[in-house]
C-alpha cells in the first residue's frame, strides 16, 4: 500500500519536474533561425563560393596551380604588340594584363572551399564570397564561367 | 482549344488533377533517410537540430529504414565499398524516392576525384540524383536550400 502511493508521488513529481523545464525553455529566446526568410550573419572570413573579378586578373595561373583538386581551368592568349596592354585597377597594384582570358572556369562540383587560390592570387581578383546557396538539378550547371566578356554564372544553363 | 464540356469539368472538384494533390503530399512530408557517410553528415545532423530545424519543412523525421523514407541525402564520400550498399538501400526505398547529393564528394568525388582509388566519382554513377548541393561541406542552410529546391521540383513535376 505504501509503495502504491509512493509510486504515484514519484510519478507526479517527475512530471512536474519535466513540465517545469518545459516552462522555463518556453520563455527563453528561440534558437531557430527562420532560414529562408532570415539568414544567419556569417563571420567576416567565411569561405563561400569563389568569385573572380576578371578585369583584375593577369592570367598568371597561380590559382590553378595552387588548387589541390585542379578545379580552375584557365586559357590565356597573349596580347600581340599592336594591341595596347591594359592595366588592372589601382587597388590591385595596376599590373599589366598581358593575356586575354577567353576561359576562366571554376568547377564547383570539385571545389573544396579551401581558399588556397585566393591566398596566392597576386592581384586579389579571386575572392571567396559569402554566398553558399546554389543547389542545382543538373551537375553541369555547377561549372561557372568568369572569363573575358562572359556573363558570370553557370556555363551551361539547362533550365 | 477546350470544349464547353471540359470547361465545366475543369471547375469540378471531384475530377481534379490527382497529381497536384499527390505532389503536395509528397513535398510536404519528405522523410529523409538516416544515412550519413562522412563529414557532411555532421552538417546534416545540424540541419535537424533546433537552430536550423528541418521539421519546419516537414522533412525532419529521419527514418532508420529505407522502407519508410522518401528522401536519401547522400552526405559524404561514397567509397566503392559503400556504393553497393547505397544502391541496395536505394532499391529498397519505396517510390516515389528522391536523392540529394550533398557536397563535393557525393557529387563528383571531391578531393579524391583524381587519385582516389577507393572513391566513387559521383554518386550519380549508381543512383539517379535530383539535387546537387555544392559545398565542402555545405552549410546547413545550403542543405535546406537544396531541400526547398527539391520541393519546388516535386511541385512543378
Amino acid at each position: 500500500m505504501k509503495s502504491y502511493f509512493l509510486d504515484i508521488y514519484t510519478g507526479l513529481l517527475s512530471i512536474f519536474k519535466g513540465m517545469l523545464l518545459t516552462l522555463k525553455v518556453a520563455f527563453q529566446r528561440k534558437a531557430t533561425i527562420q532560414y529562408p526568410f532570415v539568414k544567419r550573419e556569417l563571420p567576416s572570413r567565411t569561405r563561400g563560393r569563389l568569385n573572380c573579378n576578371i578585369k583584375d586578373c593577369i592570367g598568371c595561373k597561380l590559382c590553378a596551380v595552387a588548387c589541390p583538386v585542379d578545379c580552375i581551368y584557365i586559357t590565356t592568349v597573349k596580347r600581340e604588340p599592336p594591341e595596347e596592354i591594359p592595366l588592372t585597377s589601382p587597388e590591385s597594384g595596376a599590373k599589366q594584363r598581358k593575356f586575354h582570358l577567353p576561359q576562366f572556369d571554376i568547377n564547383f562540383t570539385l571545389c573544396c572551399w579551401c581558399g588556397l587560390c585566393t591566398v596566392v592570387c597576386p592581384t586579389e581578383c579571386l575572392t571567396m564570397t559569402k554566398e553558399y546557396e546554389f543547389s542545382v538539378t543538373n551537375q553541369k550547371e555547377l561549372v561557372w564561367q568568369f572569363g573575358d566578356n562572359q556573363r558570370v554564372g553557370p556555363k551551361e544553363s539547362t533550365s | 482549344m477546350t470544349s464547353p464540356l471540359e470547361d465545366i469539368l475543369s471547375q469540378n472538384v471531384l475530377i481534379t488533377t490527382v497529381d497536384k494533390v499527390a505532389n503536395w503530399a509528397r513535398e510536404s512530408a519528405l522523410w529523409p533517410f538516416t544515412f550519413g557517410l562522412a563529414c557532411c553528415a555532421i552538417e546534416m545532423m545540424a540541419v535537424g537540430s533546433p537552430r536550423y530545424d528541418l521539421d519546419r519543412f516537414g522533412a525532419g523525421v529521419f527514418r532508420a529504414t529505407p522502407r519508410q523514407a522518401d528522401l536519401m541525402i547522400v552526405a559524404g564520400t561514397v567509397t566503392l565499398k559503400m556504393a553497393e550498399c547505397i544502391k541496395r538501400l536505394y532499391d529498397q526505398m519505396a517510390e516515389p524516392r528522391y536523392v540529394i547529393s550533398m557536397g563535393s564528394c557525393a557529387t563528383h568525388g571531391g578531393p579524391y576525384w583524381q587519385y582516389g582509388y577507393h572513391v566513387l566519382k559521383g554518386v550519380d554513377r549508381v543512383i539517379p540524383v535530383d539535387i546537387y548541393t555544392p559545398g565542402c561541406p555545405p552549410r546547413p542552410e545550403a542543405l535546406i536550400e537544396g531541400i526547398l529546391k527539391l520541393q519546388e521540383k516535386i511541385r512543378t513535376a
